[in-house]
Order: C-alpha cells, then structure tokens, then sequence
C-alpha cells in the first residue's frame, strides 16, 4: 500500500465549508507546513494511473465474440480505464502543485494526529480472525473475537470485559436473527447448545 | 385527481396495523442508528438492510421510508449536540445548532429541528406526491439516449460538487465504475475483471460496497487517528420546547426551507448541501437579528434543517420515477429495491404501484412518528451519544459484517467487505468522497446498458446521443457543470495571486 506517514500534520487551512473538524480547533497551522509536496498523495496518484493501465490492459485482451454488436464488451471499461487515468492526471497536477490533501473531519477524528497504525493492525488481525471463525466455530464466538480485539485498537483496556460483551452481543444477534427473521448463523460447535 | 385517489390507496395500504408497526419500528430504528455519531443516513439504511430481508416488499419498503427519515433527523440530533456533521448536508446545521447548544438553548434548537423537519417533510412529500406521476408521463417517454444523458449528468454532478476538487470527486466515480464492471457482461455473457473468483462472476453486491465504504472505512480512518480528547456533549436542560418568539423567528425559516430543498433535491443533479447554504445564506440576509448568526440563531437551524429534510424528500422524485439516484442515500435505497428485483422508473409505478404508493404514503405518516417520537424522546437519543468509542466502533464492525455475510450466507462477502473498507480508509485519509463511488458503482452499469442499447438502435452513428433535445440539453448541462466550477476556480486564483502580489500595508 501506499505510504500514509508522515504528511497528516497539515491539513489545509479552512478553504472549504464554514465547519472543520470539531469543537475548539486550534487555529490554522503555521503557514509554513502547508506547502511542499505529499509524496504518499503522488503514490496515491500512481496508484490511479496504474490501475487505469491494468484496467486498459485487462479490458484489450477481452475476448469479443463475434456476435456482438458495434458496441462490444469492452467499449465501457475503456472509458472506465480513461476516467481512471484522467482523475489521476487532475489530482496529480494539484498534488505537484503543492496543494495538500484535506483528511475527512469528523466526530470522533483528530485530523492532525499522525496515522496510528497499532490501532489499524489491530482492527485488521480483529477482522481476519472473524473471517477465519466464522465457518470454523460459528458466529458467536467469531463475534466475540471481533468486538474484543477491535475495542482493543480502538484504544479500550479491558479486554475480558470487553469479552463478555462480544459474547452477549453475538449471543442477541444470532437468537434475533434465528427466531425473530428465521436466518440462521454459522453456528460452530455450539450447536447442540443453542 | 388521479394522484390523489392512488395515494388514499397509498394510505389504506400503510394504514394497516401490520404496515403502521413497520413504519415505527422504521422510525425508531432509523432513529437511534442515525443518532450515533459517525453513522450518517446512507449508512443506517444499509445496515438495517439485513433487518428486512424476510419481509414482503411493501412491507419493506414502509421501514425503509420510516428509515430513511429518521436517519435524517438522528443525524442532525448529533449535529447539534455534538458540533461535527455527520453528512455534508448538515453543516449548517452543526454550526449554529451548536451554538444554541452552548448557550443552553440546545433543546430549543432540537425541537426547531423537529418541528421544521416535520413541517419541511410534509409539505415536500405533498409537492412529491403530484410531481411524481407528471414525471413518470414524461418519463415513458425517454429513450436509451436520454436515460444515458441522464446518467452523464448525474456523474458530472456528483464529480463537481461532492468534495473539494474535480481530480478528487472524479477519483472515486471511477473506482465506483470500476467495481461495478466486476463480473458477468450482461449482453455477452463475457466475464470482465473477476480475478479469477468464481464468486465475483455476480458481481459485487451495492450494499456490501455502502457498508464497507462507509462503516469499515469509518471505523479503520477513525482508529487510525482517534479523538482522545473527551468531546463535550452539552446537556439538553429545560422544557424541550419553543417559547413565542422562537416560534414566530421558525415558521417563515421553515417555508424558506422547503422551498430552496424540495427543486434542488427534485433535479437529476441533486444533493441537499447546496440548499442547506443557500437557506442559511438567505435567513442571515432577512433576519433582524443578523448579529446573532454564528452565536446560534434559531433561523440557521430552521431554514437548513427545514431545507435539508425537504432535499431528502425531493430526492426520491428522480430515484422513484426514473431509477436516478442523486445522493449515497438513495443509492443505497436503489440497491435496496433491485435487492427484491425492482427496478425504479416509471414502470415501477405501473406494476407496483400498490407499493409505489404505500411507500409515499408511509412517508407522510413517518413524519408524524417522528415528531410524535422525538420530542419526548430526546434525552434517551442523547444517551446514545456517550456510548465509549472504542465500543461504538466495534459494534460497528460487527454490524458491517453481518450485513454482508448476511446477504448470501458467504465469507466471500466479508472479505470484500473489508476489502473495500480499505479503500474508503485511504479515500477518508486523501479527502477523497465517498458518495460519488457509490453512485458510480450503481449508475456506472446502468449507464453502460442505455449507451450500447442506444448505439444499437443507431448502428454505431455516435450523433444519436445528440438526437432527442432532452438528451442534448441534459449533455450541455452535463458540460456546463463541469467546466464552470474551474473556470471560477481559476478566476478566485487568479484574484488571490493579484492580492498576494500587492505590497501589504
């Protein structure tokens, strides 16, 4: 993936709508941070145009059948390929232009913190291990997995109890979800339990 | 008249005791979903969608409206008392419901929210209710060529406006086109971009894209970079309700509303933000209180709420008559209607339009649950509101993840769905939209099927695109709305260098 690090200190000044980020904001940043190029906003850049690229390739070597008529399979996915390519071009000039990405405020983000990324590792392990259990040993358990590893990147410290509400919460959703919609769950080798 | 006869249809189906409980447990859930904070409309309306799998569709569909309304007014409930707008539509909002917060007017502010989205709601379902079967006449009517301009229009519209550059707003229009040709080519059987999975050959599911656009995405940007400073929420303390001057100050605010949301909600280009501004604009410029604006004037949340709630009405014309959805939230409705093999447009109206009607009807009768509901209710809505972050967060995920497996029983679809949680975090983290992708992803094979059934008709001549006026006007304004926003782009840098330029003092 692309390197995220080092340039989440600056966001633009408030160029935008009246409301950035959230309450009691200090005031803009120094004005000397703002400019300069993003290089991991030029990767973001390549990465539009690389996959522009696969797209145009991918879509020429589309078998045509000969039956198709003059607009084939593959007319849409070129200019699918081209938009890709040009929104690239766009965003690479202002990029190269010095003008810096502003991250998404919102309530509960802190849009000057650099990229925590102990808490995104955390919420993907929470996310695999859910993928892995929820064939394996049904989806309470898979939940209960979920919820306690994601709380814990997402900064919670007490992982037992967040256990325990993990194993509550999968417990109403699969009871909720098997007697009041008639959709069964994976259920694991609790089977013979619930 | 005929309007009118088939919506007292429209009533006597959603009047049903079963139907009636489906609209309140819309309302309620709709709600309490939208109320949490980082949870905006479009998202309540994709996790709740596992909720009504088992339903029959009408049914559905009155949980949905009940849904799609109280999303809205849970969402400005966390605008106003906690400052950060859930959705563009609501910065208006946001800033100067805050303020009345502040100053301990929050509950005040709250119940002009209510009031006005009750009143906003209604009038703009009513000036729903008759424009839509005027819409769907002229609507019968449109050929491949228009419905394609149509959809140009709204890929313009939604690159140009949504976000704060071109590059960024085209970006995700394109990652969304991109998702939504994944999978089997309709008219030649061809497989395109599936990587070799077998289960990608039905192509990627809208509501697993929604969810992990908005709910994944949301849950890794706001791990990544947490709040850690306690946020206030202020305390709604007195009578949640309006004395005599905060009244007479709301009505003509209200109004105004309605009339600057429903026309632009109403058109193919849509989105409620633009109202919203020009409401608060317009309020500032007439208030005799002017001086109170940014230190929470009750106008500035009447007029944008009043507006955004009739935008949101506005919006289901184009969705219901002609299959165009204008904003994230009614993309994620379209998905939810081909979810029971609908497909708007005027057809809908023809073949279903027990439900079609239900549907406005139950609209009506939401509006009337919620305010029945949110006035008294208000202290338990804020509740929800200090639920730990870490908890919340996590009980998202677990949510976004049902909802997906949920869909077709399938692991496959988890996977996705993190999959493209990944992207919304990249795209959170460049500032890059997230609506456009959705509208892309729902529009973009839509789009592709009017083109090539209109060059068919045509044999490959390409000036059939400009062949019916309609389609024409529509591409120039397609044109318009893309080349306008940069040359005043340039012309306000170019201003600016000049200003720089001059020697200061």
């Amino acid at each position: 993936m692309t390197d995220l690090g080092p340039v989440v200190r600056t966001p633009d000044g408030p160029a935008g709508p009246p409301v950035e980020g959230g309450p009691a904001e200090p005031a803009p940043q120094p004005p000397g941070g703002r400019r300069g190029i993003a290089w991991s906003e030029v990767a973001l850049c390549l990465v539009l145009l690389g996959v522009g690229t696969v797209v145009l390739i991918e879509t020429a070597r589309l078998h045509v059948p000969a039956v198709a008529n003059v607009v084939g399979p593959r007319y849409f996915p070129t200019l699918v390929g081209i938009s890709l390519i040009l929104a690239g071009v766009l965003l690479g000039r202002e990029v190269l232009a010095g003008r810096r990405a502003e991250p998404e405020a919102g309530e509960d983000v802190d849009v000057r913190a650099p990229t925590d990324w102990r808490a995104l590792g955390m919420l993907a392990l929470a996310l695999a291990t859910h993928i892995l259990f929820l064939k394996l040993v049904g989806y309470v358990l898979a939940v209960t997995v979920l919820f306690a590893l994601a709380a814990r990147g997402l900064g919670s410290t007490r992982f037992v109890r967040d256990l325990g509400i993990g194993t509550v919460l999968g417990l109403i959703v699969y009871l909720a979800f098997d007697y009041g919609l008639g959709i069964t769950l994976p259920t694991g080798p609790l089977e013979g339990l619930l | 008249m005929d309007a009118f006869s088939q919506l007292l249809e429209g009533f006597a189906t959603a009047l049903t005791p079963i139907n009636l409980l489906w609209a309140l447990v819309g309302v309620t859930l709709g709600t309490a979903v939208g109320v949490l904070p980082g949870i905006g409309p479009a998202l309540t309306v994709a996790l709740l969608l596992p909720v009504t799998f088992r339903l029959d569709p009408t049914g559905a569909f009155i949980m949905f409206a009940g849904i799609y309304y109280g999303g809205m007014y849970g969402g400005s409930t966390t605008s106003i008392l906690l400052k950060t707008p859930g959705e563009s539509a609501s910065i208006v909002t946001a800033l100067e419901g805050n303020q009345m917060a502040r100053r301990g007017r929050g509950a005040q502010a709250l119940a002009t929210a209510a009031i006005g989205s009750f009143v906003a709601g209604t009038l703009a379902t009513i000036a729903l209710t008759f424009l839509a079967p005027v819409v769907v006449d002229a609507a019968l009517a449109f050929g491949p060529v228009d419905y394609f301009a149509l959809m140009v229009l709204a890929f313009a519209t939604v690159s140009a406006l949504f976000g704060n550059s071109l590059g960024r707003g085209m970006a995700s229009l394109a990652v969304g086109l991109l998702i939504g040709l994944i999978g089997i080519d309709s008219q030649t059987g061809q497989a395109r971009f599936t990587l070799g999975v077998p289960q990608l050959l039905d192509g990627i599911d809208v509501v697993v894209v929604a969810v992990g656009l908005f709910a994944v995405g949301e849950a890794f940007y706001v791990a990544s970079r947490m709040r850690h400073d306690p946020i206030g929420t202020y305390a709604v303390r007195g009578r949640v309700w309006m004395n005599r001057e905060d009244w007479s100050r709301s009505w003509r605010p209200w109004l105004r509303g309605t009339a600057l949301g429903f026309p632009f909600g109403a058109l193919p280009a849509g989105g409620a933000e633009i109202p919203t501004f020009l409401s608060y604009a317009a309020e500032k410029r007439l208030s005799r209180k002017r001086h109170e604006f940014g230190k929470g004037a009750i106008e500035g949340v009447a007029g944008p709420e009043a507006a955004n709630n009739a935008a949101a009405a506005g919006v289901l014309v184009p969705l219901l008559t002609i299959g165009l959805p204008t904003s994230a939230t009614a993309a994620v409705l379209l998905a939810a209607f081909q979810q029971y093999g609908l497909q708007p447009g005027p057809l809908l109206f023809e073949n279903s339009s027990t439900l079609v009607w239900g549907l406005i009807a139950s609209l009506y009768i939401g509006n009337v649950i919620l305010l029945a509901l949110n006035l008294p209710l208000v202290g338990l809505w804020v509740r929800l509101l200090e639920i730990p972050r870490p908890h919340l967060y996590a009980g998202i995920l677990v949510f976004a993840t049902l909802g997906a497996y949920t869909i077709n029983n399938s692991v496959v679809d988890v996977v996705v769905l993190c999959a493209v949680g990944v992207i919304g975090f990249v795209m959170r983290r460049f500032g890059i939209p997230v609506a456009p992708a959705l509208i892309g992803l729902i529009l973009g094979p839509m789009a592709e099927q009017h083109l090539r059934r209109a060059l068919a008709i045509s044999e490959g001549d390409y000036t059939t695109l400009v062949s019916s006026p309609l389609a024409a006007t529509l591409l120039a304004a397609a044109l318009i709305v893309l080349v306008v926003p940069a040359v005043l782009r340039f012309r306000a840098r170019a201003a600016e260098r000049a200003r720089v330029a001059e020697p200061v003092g």
